[in-house]
């Protein structure tokens, strides 16, 4: 009886190949494997020895050879060119890449009064205040960066790295919801979800869930809004939390489009409060009777702000 | 082999290879054995060739650099090194190609050149099966008569591991004849 498990033992012997290259006899072999084995192997030695591959057919095989001698030949002085189209091409192609991948080609903006929420190519979404702009690269989900102007929420999803860039400073984060304002002279971020970093100034600083930073006349200041869940202007409501009134007042025109001359003396009183985006008497009332003030609207359609 | 006697008169002599006689008489002695041992690798005829004409360019271009003596394990290297990315490719069987020898034993009967051709399937099929390590070793050494040294040599392998996969090789081969 064939015993494959003997064989199978002892993984280290050779001894059919040694039977096969006639190193050991028939007999030899008799005596490591059983009768009906020995019979087998030989069976299958005879069998093989009726075996062939087909013959090659020579000729035609060297004048392959030399064909493609020939072609590969050919391809070495001509070579050089194709190798530097090669290159330019790659280089081109490099460039374009890099120009769609860093160079920001989309653009989106609001003008006075308006608000637009977009989706950015990675799900992440962007409510532009009034008077505000974003602009992000084609290839976005490879380099998560936007450029903002004015004001924006961002509900970003997760993923790598996500930058705002503004002309004041910039905020990083992975995924979150926060605001970001960026004014001329004024920069306020706040998170609503998750955590951001915000560079600005020279400094860095990381914001938790329910804080805000804000950077004006170059210094900064920190609260705390956790009683807030998203920004209140994305209900169409302006609010301020010990804000220069100038800055209030310059959120009033975006929203309106108008000009409003105020006293410069009152521009560094602090504002809290908010106005509302949707009426221009009631949002002038919300911002001049806490501070004392009045105001009139000119036959050229600006606003004066007096005492 | 056919060349190396050739050699011998002029053995110093760089770049010999590059001369389109001794070019071919090194193809005439090593193209038949390196296609049939990527015909065993691949179970492939065509993709065997195509692969062994390449290897055959390589060697070309890098006539100057060579000795004809130098070419075989040269060829084996390179079609070896050629195929790495081939085999990913598909792994399909097309066209094996082993046959029987056409010298036929007259006077056998009928029943018996059934049975044998049965077995010759089966032993075909189980030969196809066997990995691809053992199966280039055992037919080279069975089909081409390359002795266990030249093989080891020629795939860059020792003597004992080529004893090995032919003692594995026979074994597995073994199961077939079993059922016959």
């Amino acid at each position: 009886m064939y015993n494959e498990i003997k064989m199978e033992e002892l993984p280290n012997d050779t001894f059919l190949a040694d039977w096969l290259a006639g190193k050991i006899n028939d007999d030899q072999l008799k005596q490591l494997v059983s009768d009906t084995d020995f019979e087998a192997f030989q069976t299958l030695r005879n069998s093989l020895k009726k075996m062939q591959v087909s013959e090659p057919d020579m000729d035609k095989n060297y004048a392959a050879v030399k064909a493609k001698r020939i072609a590969a030949n050919d391809k070495k002085p001509s070579g050089f060119l194709p190798f530097y189209g090669y290159a330019a091409a790659a280089i081109l192609v490099l460039f374009i890449g890099l120009y769609q991948t860093f160079v920001f080609s989309n653009s989106i903006k609001t003008g006075y009064g308006n608000l637009e929420s977009i989706a950015l190519p990675d799900d992440s979404r962007v409510t532009l205040n009034a008077k505000s702009s974003v602009d992000f690269p084609n290839f976005f989900q490879c380099n998560r960066t936007v450029r903002l102007n004015g004001e924006a929420y961002f509900e970003v999803e997760k993923g790598s790295t996500f930058t705002v860039e503004t002309p004041q400073g910039n905020v990083k984060v992975l995924g979150t919801k926060f605001n970001v304002i960026s004014r001329p002279g004024f920069f306020e971020v706040a998170c609503y979800e998750g955590k951001v970093k915000v560079m600005a100034n020279d400094q860095s600083v990381i914001l938790t869930v329910g804080n805000s930073i804000r950077f004006y006349d170059s210094q900064s200041e920190k609260w705390d809004n956790s009683a807030d869940r998203k920004p209140l202007w994305l209900d169409g409501e302006s609010a301020f939390r010990n804000v220069p009134l100038q800055f209030v007042i310059a959120q009033f025109e975006t929203q309106y489009d108008r000009e409003v001359v105020f006293p410069s003396a009152y521009g560094q009183i602090k504002f809290s409060g908010s106005f509302t985006n949707k009426d221009e008497n009631i949002a002038l009332q919300s911002i001049c009777i806490p501070m004392k003030l009045k105001y009139r609207k000119t036959s050229t359609g600006k606003i004066v702000i007096s005492e | 082999m056919a060349f190396k006697k050739n050699m011998d008169s002029s053995d110093k002599e760089n770049a010999l290879l590059c001369s389109e006689a001794v070019f071919r008489s090194v193809f005439d002695s090593n193209f038949k054995l390196l296609r049939n041992f990527l015909v065993f690798k691949f179970k492939s005829i065509d993709r065997a060739e195509d692969t062994a004409q390449n290897a055959f360019v390589v060697l070309w271009e890098n006539c100057g650099k060579l000795q004809p003596e130098q070419a075989a394990s040269f060829l084996f290297t390179t079609a070896i090194r050629l195929s790495l990315n081939l085999i990913r490719h598909d792994k399909i069987v097309i066209n094996f190609g082993l046959q029987l020898k056409p010298k036929e034993a007259h006077g056998e009967t009928p029943e018996f050149l059934l049975e044998e051709s049965e077995l010759q399937r089966q032993l075909e099929k189980a030969i196809q099966d066997l990995p691809e390590k053992q199966r280039t070793v055992f037919l080279m050494n069975r089909l081409e008569n390359q002795s266990y040294p030249e093989i080891a040599s020629l795939l860059d392998l020792s003597v004992k591991a080529v004893e090995k996969r032919m003692h594995l090789a026979l074994v597995s081969l073994r199961k077939v004849i079993k059922n016959v």
